[in-house]
């Protein structure tokens, strides 16, 4: 006899048992130490911190952890601790032009003052395995003294240099600065046509491939505006709050950041002499992947400031900014796997009705021949 | 209550959970069933409110929310009350608000700056809640619409002058259109734009 | 390291206060204006987009202590994610569940309506994928928002007409557009065209919860309901040849069972909790003790 299907509760506890096991693996190799990851996978703490918008080392590497290495589990994890955390104030702007430098480099000058500084960059490695990490078998690492000590003056490219001449598309300042508040996209719905600031945070929050494939369609001809790299540099800067009852900021800390930005191809019109425009990107962490598309992607989206006509994807702010989200995505796309039985049965219903209607037409007409 | 001094705000809710889940359900259940009177719990309000208004704002203001007081409302201790209990901006533009308070002695004129929402967007548009003594005499207004079986009457008392004139010609901008909650000390219900009145 | 969370450290049903103010307020401006998607800044839920984080935060700025919750999925109650997020609320909130849906001051579903007529102090909380029904005509927000604006849904009429000219029916089985206080065209959420007659004139209120696209949408009680047709094409819902195999309902929505590799199946009430009910009150299906039953005398 047919019995209802039972025992979801029982299944969903045994299925909660099993990943944790999966998760541990082979119980003879040691535990990851959330240090561990913290340390040697920064590359993917910087990712789960940007797209998770919470700057937090030691939970980023517990989250990386906890969803067996699946960065985008890891950030979900991330964006559903942050939705709970109290808001205590908002922070002054970040001076990145007084970074302690880590990375700084430029591709549209050969040298600059500060100078160019490589750091720590897989740029010029050759990929090759190694197989000396394979087998634990660390060397000792030491970095030159003197490739450590750098220029305390180190201007910002497009900011500090290119302005001089007028050839960079000036950042307008909103007239009453003061009184204008910064868009949230995790306090308000997204609502279009949404301004500069939002589509920056979406971005920032966005999944980095998706801003990556983006940020390539515009080089291959989708939008095309060819983009000089005018500075990347990593390091930490200090985040300040100004506490309302104190009126000065105060330090709370320092964060690592990556920033970006561009210089792409000249436009002029009837009232401006031609100049450089300019695509802005911003990542916690170390991450030049994805403030390099990033800042591809925020040039292609001013395309109405610029008067430019919208013909490619990565232009489009509602195609853009509706589909970046990864934990949306993943969310909808994945959700097709939940039980849809009701609406498929209805689809069979419909279906069979429609073929029933046809068979019979067909032999009525077989008859009337 | 009265010896306390005049300015410094009274309690609020003991259980914030609790309490404003109550409150809440009570005007959801009065907007989703326009007409219907409804309780509200005691509690104690400032001169100017009456509780069952201030517990509206308690349970749906906050610091995203202007709120315009009517002059006869806007004492310091009510304004004080509601900035120190919900963050909310008290501002003097009612075309800026989304909660307003009013009474019979608001004028029609200012009631009619309210802001109703743009076709694209008619939920942003203000809720009015209204001070009243009664919300069961006569004469009535008769109500439909969504949320009502056959037919609704209420017998709101005072009202403002203009004020049904208003309200009819509030209800025919739908979609847009201003909210109403009439809010007597103990009790409310509502009129929401997409209830058609008549006046007996 | 920061202490880790349990269940205790969060608010009542999970939501802080300031993001259930911000729920409720939206919840008050759709139930007056029915049908209209209002905006809201929806948050990440602990559950992922797509598994009813909309439902989940209209039920959890809804939902009081004095509550008893119904969650079902596919009409059934013991569905996986049904009893994912009905321990969510047992959890946070502490209230009383249960299965059957007399019982239940607060019944949040995903893809059906019960089939027992809901009464005044019962609430509906659907969840819902796509809130926008002009969505797959026009995938555009800007441009379907200015739509609804001049309630201009001749594309709505015009896809299915073509329907009915390319099928001879319009080939909407789930997710069927309504009209609302005939103004408002809304997507139902992916309930059955059979559940729509429900819709009309309900004396429960209906809430409408879509997470990842942020939107919140309401029928009060006794609203007007119209499921889109043509007077030559009107609106008819499905109907099975057979009956409940277990209780032997002819009027109930069925779920097909597939009992073998050589397309032996029966029919079962989609709806658990009204099949177990009549079960108990003694009716009989053929596949659960009614000899009496052959399809013909269904017929």
């Amino acid at each position: 006899m047919y019995v209802a299907v039972k025992g979801g509760e029982r299944a969903i506890e045994n299925a909660h048992k099993l990943l944790a096991e999966y998760r541990r693996g082979d119980q003879n190799v040691p535990e990851l130490d959330i240090r561990q990851i913290e340390e040697q996978m920064s590359l993917a703490v910087s990712r789960v911190m940007t797209e998770g918008s919470l700057y937090d080392k030691e939970l980023a590497a517990l989250a990386i952890k906890q969803a067996r290495g699946d960065l985008i589990e890891a950030i979900f994890l991330m964006r559903a601790y942050r939705t709970t955390l109290p808001r205590f104030g908002y922070s002054a702007p970040i001076e990145t032009s007084k970074m302690q430098i880590s990375r700084r480099i430029s591709a549209t000058y050969k040298d600059l003052p500060g100078g160019q500084v490589l750091g720590p960059t897989f740029d010029y490695t050759h990929r090759l395995l190694d197989f000396t990490l394979a087998a634990n078998g660390e060397s000792e690492i030491t970095t030159d003294e003197a490739d450590t000590r750098l220029d305390q003056n180190m201007p910002r490219v497009l900011d500090d240099l290119l302005r001089h001449e007028g050839l960079i598309q000036p950042e307008e300042r909103p007239e009453n600065e003061e009184l204008e508040t910064v868009g949230d996209l995790t306090r308000e719905p997204l609502e279009y046509p949404a301004n500069r600031d939002i589509r920056l945070q979406n971005l920032a929050r966005g999944d980095e491939g998706f801003i990556l494939s983006l940020g390539y369609s515009t080089q291959r001809g989708y939008a095309r505006n060819h983009a000089f790299v005018g500075e990347i540099r990593y390091g930490e800067v200090a985040v300040e709050l100004i506490p309302e009852e104190l009126g000065f900021a105060i330090d709370i800390g320092d964060i690592e950041i990556t920033e970006c930005e561009n210089v792409n191809q000249f436009k002029g019109s009837k009232s401006a002499p031609p100049q450089f425009t300019r695509g802005y990107g911003l990542t916690f962490g170390q991450n030049e992947r994805k403030v390099i598309a990033m800042a591809l992607v925020d040039r292609a989206l001013r395309d109405k400031e610029l008067g430019e006509e919208i013909i490619a994807p990565a232009q489009d702010e509602e195609f853009v900014l509706s589909h970046s989200d990864n934990i949306e995505a993943t969310g909808f796309v994945e959700h097709i796997k939940l039980p849809h039985y009701v609406d498929f049965q209805s689809e069979l219903e419909l279906v069979r009705k429609m073929r029933r209607e046809t068979t019979e037409k067909q032999a009525a007409q077989q008859a009337a021949e | 209550m009265t010896a306390m001094h005049n300015t410094s705000p009274l309690a609020g809710f003991q259980n914030a959970a609790a309490e404003s889940n109550h409150v809440f359900r009570a005007v959801l259940d009065a907007m989703s069933r326009p007409g219907k009177i409804v309780g509200v719990s005691d509690l104690a309000a400032p001169a100017g409110l009456n509780p069952a208004a201030n517990a509206i704002l308690l349970t749906l203001a906050d610091m995203d929310t202007p709120i315009w007081l009517a002059d006869e409302i806007a004492t310091e201790q009510a304004i004080n009350h509601i900035r120190f209990h919900t963050g909310a901006e008290v501002t003097s533009d009612p075309s800026r608000a989304l909660f307003a308070i009013a009474s019979a002695e608001t004028a029609i004129t200012e009631i009619a700056k309210l802001s109703s929402g743009t076709p694209e967007a008619p939920h942003q548009s203000a809720t009015l809640i209204l001070l009243v003594e009664d919300l069961n005499a006569a004469p009535a207004i008769q109500m439909t619409g969504p949320g009502i079986k056959t037919k609704e009457t209420l017998g709101v008392t005072p009202l403002p002058d203009g004020f049904l004139d208003w309200a009819q010609a509030n209800s025919c901008k739908f979609p847009c259109g201003v909210d109403v909650i009439f809010a007597s000390p103990a009790s409310l219900a509502a009129l929401p734009r997409s209830s058609q009145i008549e006046v007996n | 390291m920061t202490e880790q969370q349990t269940a205790d450290s969060y608010n009542f049903a999970y939501l802080d206060e300031q993001t259930k103010r911000m729920i409720r307020r939206a919840l008050l401006k759709a139930v007056a204006i029915p049908g209209y998607q209002v905006p809201f800044a929806g948050r990440e839920m602990p559950m992922p987009y797509g598994w009813g984080t909309g439902g989940v935060q209209v039920t959890a700025a809804v939902i009081g202590p004095e509550d008893t919750l119904k969650v079902i999925d596919q009409g059934s109650d013991d569905t996986t994610n049904a009893v994912s997020i009905r321990n969510f609320f047992a959890k946070t909130a502490g209230v009383p569940t249960t299965d059957k849906t007399a019982e239940a001051t607060l019944i949040q579903t995903r893809h059906r309506i019960p089939e027992k007529d809901l009464r005044e102090d019962q609430i509906l909380v659907y969840q819902v994928p796509i809130p926008e029904p002009l969505r797959f005509l026009e995938p555009r927000e800007t441009e379907t928002r200015k739509m609804h604006a001049l309630e201009e849904y001749g594309l709505m009429h015009v896809k299915l007409y073509e329907d009915i000219a390319r099928h001879g029916h319009i080939a909407t089985t789930y997710a069927y557009p309504v009209l609302v206080n005939d103004r408002y065209v809304m997507d139902p959420s992916p309930i059955p065209k059979f559940d729509n007659p429900k819709m009309n004139d309900m004396a429960a209120l209906q809430l409408f919860g879509a997470g990842r696209e942020k939107r919140i949408y309401a029928l009060p009680p006794y609203t007007k309901v119209k499921s889109l047709d043509f007077e030559d094409h009107p609106f008819v819902i499905q109907k099975w040849d057979d009956i409940c195999g277990m209780c032997g309902a002819d009027n109930t929505f069925l779920d097909e069972v597939i009992l073998d590799d050589v397309g032996s199946r029966m029919f079962v009430c989609s709806d658990s909790d009204h099949c177990n009910e009549r079960q108990a009150a003694g009716h009989r299906g053929p596949q659960n003790g009614d000899a009496s039953y052959t399809p013909e005398a269904a017929e």
